[in-house]
């Protein structure tokens, strides 16, 4: 999760025309969140597993510069736990912005010290108390709400200054042309899933454009500087999990898959079925080629999610360990680092339910 | 000997028709004693002795039982046994077995205890064989007796009773009956129970502790019963009752951490009547009949803004048909035969889109024999059961047809000692639910039935009444179950899951049950009561699983109870006490999912007045004396300290 982060980043980055190569000197660099030239460090949010026995979730940060990971920084700094099943989070500015889906709150953290500035209770909120993604631009940081609504929190205020009522269930956000795509997957309706997802104007914070014919199931946006790819599960039996390619009101399919990140010219995937021999293979879309290639990589065991920091140059795929032929969703899982090319680097243990990864980008 | 023919449902009265032609009397001990298998019994005159406080109570009162308990007096409370899971847990009323096709298990806590007149608790098969074939047909059974009419006094006969407690509890309950002639007689109970369920409660949350609230926990239930007894001769009974249940209950749901919110709500309606005709043929013969209807409604409301409509409304009714005949045969002193033929018919019905309309169509015969020789007895049993499913929806029927056994043995080498030595063994196997079979996405219409195979060997000894002891009983039993075909969820990701017989448990353990009665002086005793249960259940599904060796969730090592009595003319006293050890709430025993070991504490004291041929009994409970914070389900955390006092009139 919190690619959709990702993608905005790697669209202001692109935008910024590589400025980011160029190595000046750092004194001097007034940061700007939306263009952002460094990356200090990723994040690991874990959720935990509330469902089964109860087991809380945890935050874990990378250090670039000592190739260190820190485990539970939030509960190390707070003494308390980030409650549970915390879904997402986004690094912006001088803050870290966590939303905690089952405990119903979001808490903002200094990022030097990890300490709580503020937890914002959404328990019966109107306008949304159910924290599902997050994407953060021009000094807000956008929150889909799981019950039906995306909220804007001003960063400065730390408080949620306006809600839209979108879609049923609404999963991962993401930003492209200045709007947010929104999917409504409707997974409480279930079996019926969802087919719409909305479209939302960042400057008039109002929603635009419904969009009527997206594939079953949608759950996550990504986009580059060129282009806005949907992620759709299908309905978990004959219709398979899909990444398509939006273009204008079309839907053009690129593959079969469960787990997404978009670079500026591929599309990583994997695809782990939900069938009961499980075949998880690899593979990535190039864009200018319009192609779709095996991606040779040091696999993981039962992959949750892709991390790209084009800035920071790694990559990161996280993963539950397995339990005889199926995941394990109540032992601590892993995450891989690799090079931008591909190459393995290093393995980090973190928690139960590895989820968001993000970047402290500056 | 106590009869074996007495069956939980039957008090001794009904059961003397057959009394006359299978009493043996070699040695007066009681029934745990002289049992082939693991049988347990508290009589409601008990529950004051032992300070027992509710149905979850009682049965902490038993060894080798596990209650699953989410807490407070709306929680669900469901039984485990011995390592097998609440499912493999049959529960009788009144001498029908109880069936849940939809889940599987039964929720104890609609049971008051006011109106039982005694539950016992059977591991195996015991050496009553004049009991329909359902009885047998779980690994193990919890079997709650009501009261019965009393027959020969056409005056009215009445128990007043209320009960007040901590966290808004009330409960006043009625008994009321009467002879009709001197052949008939009638019986009506209700009780009514309102609680808020509102207790404190404290979650560690990482340094801190974080005090809370039980909301959104309170419950109403009312239950009334109605029964009618008639004996049309010496050698016959016939028992008609009539039972309504229903219940209002929010569901405070899981503690969450930042989040002490709850909309969900359960309503239950659950009605049968039930008929039972016991007669003895001739001198060989005797025959048993029963008849019910069961009808049970759930309706489960969480309002949230994510679902469709900001409700979620889940309504189901569930149906059940059965009927049961026993004939039992004495054809010589010492042997007594019974063939019982049972069917039943279940369904379910729901509001579900993705819920089929399915029912069930079971047949279980059983072929029972049992021998004494003085020193001697044996059993044996063989069930045959089929099960033919119509999943509803036109697709392929499931029946599955088993043959089972179950045989057991128990000696006394020594006739002037009431010292026993037991051996059992019983092969059974438990149906999926249809949950398990039919709920879309999760269920798998592939399952095939639980196996559960037991193995007991126990030693039991009962001391004949002497100046300073006048009751001893002890029982020592070792087991070795085991579990095969079990059903498990696997995943297809983190929220889609999928049942499979995957999974295979080995569970071993001891079990150890001591009373004793101690008189001292005139009119005054000490009655000690205690259990132990030492317990390994294991997954054993296969070696690269993670929980390979683990302890099945929430099963703790050790675990106990006891009390002490001080029965006096003034006011008796009881203390008792119930442990367990550390447990796990994940099934690989994850070291941050344990639940800590605890131990609590209670206090009763009564007394009863009389005057006039009436009974007044005044009783107050210091429940979990010293406060112990504890958790049975992982979040689902219990009361501290609370309390309740009763008044009783018997006119």
């Amino acid at each position: 999760m919190l690619k959709q982060f990702l993608s905005a980043a790697v669209v202001v980055a692109a935008m910024s025309a590589l400025t980011a190569c160029d190595s000046d000197n750092k004194h001097d660099y007034e940061p700007n969140p939306d263009q952002p030239k460094y990356s200090a460090g990723a994040y690991f949010l874990n959720q935990g597993n509330y469902y089964s026995g109860g087991i809380e979730g945890g935050l874990y940060s990378l250090d670039y510069t000592t190739g260190t990971m820190a485990n539970n920084i939030f509960k190390a700094a707070n003494g308390k736990s980030l409650g549970d099943t915390p879904q997402c989070g986004v690094c912006y500015g001088s803050k870290v912005y966590i939303g905690v889906y089952e405990s119903q709150c979001i808490f903002i953290l200094d990022k030097y010290t990890n300490k709580e500035i503020s937890c914002l209770r959404l328990k019966g909120m109107k306008q949304g108390s159910q924290p599902r993604s997050m994407v953060a631009y021009g000094g807000k940081v956008y929150v889909a709400m799981y019950d039906g609504y995306v909220a804007r929190l001003d960063t400065t205020t730390m408080q949620i200054d306006k809600s839209v009522q979108v879609g049923p269930n609404p999963e991962v956000i993401g930003i492209y042309n200045n709007k947010i795509y929104v999917p409504n997957s409707d997974g409480m309706n279930y079996p019926t899933y969802g087919t719409t997802a909305s479209v939302i104007d960042i400057d008039s914070f109002t929603v635009t454009a419904e969009l009527n014919n997206v594939p079953l199931n949608p759950a996550e946006f990504q986009a580059n500087k060129d282009g806005l790819y949907l992620l759709a599960k299908g309905n978990y039996q004959d219709i398979p999990s899909k990444i398509y390619k939006v273009e204008g009101l079309e839907f053009k399919e690129i593959a079969e898959a469960s787990i997404m990140a978009v670079d500026e010219d591929k599309v990583y995937y994997v695809n782990a079925p939900f069938t009961d021999d499980v075949k998880v293979t690899y593979g990535y879309y190039d864009i200018a080629n319009d192609m779709n290639q095996e991606w040779r990589i040091q696999q993981v065991d039962y992959p949750n999610n892709i991390a790209i920091d084009r800035i920071g140059g790694k990559m990161f795929i996280s993963s539950y360990i397995m339990d005889g032929k199926y995941p394990s969703y109540t032992a601590p899982g892993y995450v891989n680092e690799y090079t931008l090319d591909g190459k393995f680097v290093k393995k980090y243990d973190i928690g139960v339910g590895p989820a968001a990864i993000f970047f402290d980008k500056y | 000997m106590v009869s074996g023919s007495i069956t939980a449902g039957q008090k001794p009265d009904s059961a003397s028709v057959t009394l006359q032609t299978l009493e043996v009397t070699s040695a007066k001990a009681p029934k745990e004693v002289v049992s082939v298998a693991p049988t347990h019994t508290i009589a409601n005159q008990d529950l004051d002795k032992m300070g027992i406080t509710g149905i979850s109570d009682a049965i902490h009162r038993m060894p080798g039982v596990i209650l699953r308990d989410y807490g407070g007096a709306g929680g669900l409370k469901t039984v485990s046994i011995r390592g097998l899971g609440p499912q493999h847990t049959g529960v009788s009323y009144d001498g029908a077995q109880l069936g849940d096709t939809q889940s599987g298990q039964i929720d104890l806590s609609r049971y008051s205890l006011d109106n039982v007149s005694d539950i016992s608790m059977v591991i195996g098969d015991n050496e009553d064989i004049f009991v329909p074939a359902r009885t047998a047909a779980a690994s193990s059974s919890i079997m709650i007796s009501s009261w019965n009419p009393v027959m020969g006094d056409s005056k009215l006969n009445l128990t007043a009773k209320l009960t007040a407690g901590a966290f808004g509890y009330v409960c006043p309950y009625i008994r009321v009956g009467s002879g009709i002639g001197d052949n008939m007689a009638w019986l009506v109970t209700g009780d009514y129970i309102h609680s808020n369920n509102n207790y404190t409660f404290s979650i560690p949350n990482g340094s801190e502790t974080v005090k809370e609230r039980r909301s959104n926990s309170d419950i109403d239930n009312g239950h009334i019963e109605a029964n009618f007894r008639w004996k049309p001769n010496s050698a016959s009974t016939l028992n008609v009752k009539y039972y309504y249940f229903d219940s209002f209950r929010h569901l405070p749901g899981p503690a969450i951490l930042y989040n002490n919110e709850s909309h969900e709500a359960l309503k239950d309606v659950n009605m049968f009547g039930q008929a039972q005709y016991r007669t003895r043929l001739s001198k060989i013969f005797s025959l048993n009949v029963l008849g019910k209807f069961n009808w049970s409604k759930n309706r489960y409301t969480d309002r949230d803004g994510k679902y469709p409509g900001g409700v979620l409304d889940n309504r189901y009714i569930q149906r059940e048909a059965y009927g049961a005949a026993t004939l039992l045969c004495a054809p010589v002193t010492g042997l007594s035969l019974s063939y019982a033929f049972d069917y039943f018919y279940n369904d379910l019905h729901s509001n579900l889109k993705q819920h089929n309309r399915p029912h069930r169509n079971s047949i279980l015969q059983g072929l029972n024999a049992k021998y004494h020789y003085h020193w001697f007895t044996a059993t044996a049993r063989a069930l045959l059961s089929i099960y033919r499913d119509f999943p509803g929806d036109g697709e392929k029927k499931i029946s599955h047809t088993r043959l089972t056994p179950s045989a057991g043995v128990s000696f006394q080498p020594w006739m002037n000692q009431n010292f026993f030595i037991r051996l059992n063994y019983k092969g059974i196997f438990r149906m999926p639910t249809f949950n398990e079979l039919y709920f879309d996405h999760f269920g798998s219409i592939n399952l095939n039935p639980e196996i559960t195979d037991q193995f007991n060997a126990g030693l039991t000894y009962n001391l004949k009444p002497q100046s300073r002891i006048s009751n001893l009983n002890v029982t020592v039993d070792g087991y070795y179950n085991r579990i095969k075909n079990k059903i498990v969820a696997v995943p297809y990701n983190m929220f889609v899951w999928t049942m499979t017989n995957l999974g295979r448990v080995e569970a071993y353990g001891i079990d150890l049950a001591l009373n004793a009665e101690f008189p001292i002086y005139a009119r005054q005793s000490i009655i000690f009561n205690g259990n132990y249960s030492w317990q390994k259940a294991l997954s054993r599904t296969s070696r690269d699983k993670l929980d390979w060796n683990k302890q099945l969730p929430y099963t703790p090592v050790h675990s106990g109870a006891f009390s002490v009595a001080w029965e006096n003319p003034w006011v008796s006293i009881v203390a008792h006490s119930y442990g367990c050890s550390a447990r796990y709430s994940s099934t690989n025993n994850l070291p941050s999912t344990r639940l800590h070991g605890y131990m609590e504490f209670g206090f009763a004291a009564y007394h009863t007045f009389r005057f006039n041929g009436h009974e007044l009994q005044l009783r107050a409970d210091l429940i979990n004396a010293f406060d112990a914070r504890y958790e049975i389900v992982a979040r689902y955390p219990m009361p501290g300290r609370s309390w309740t006092a009763s008044i009783r009139f018997t006119l």
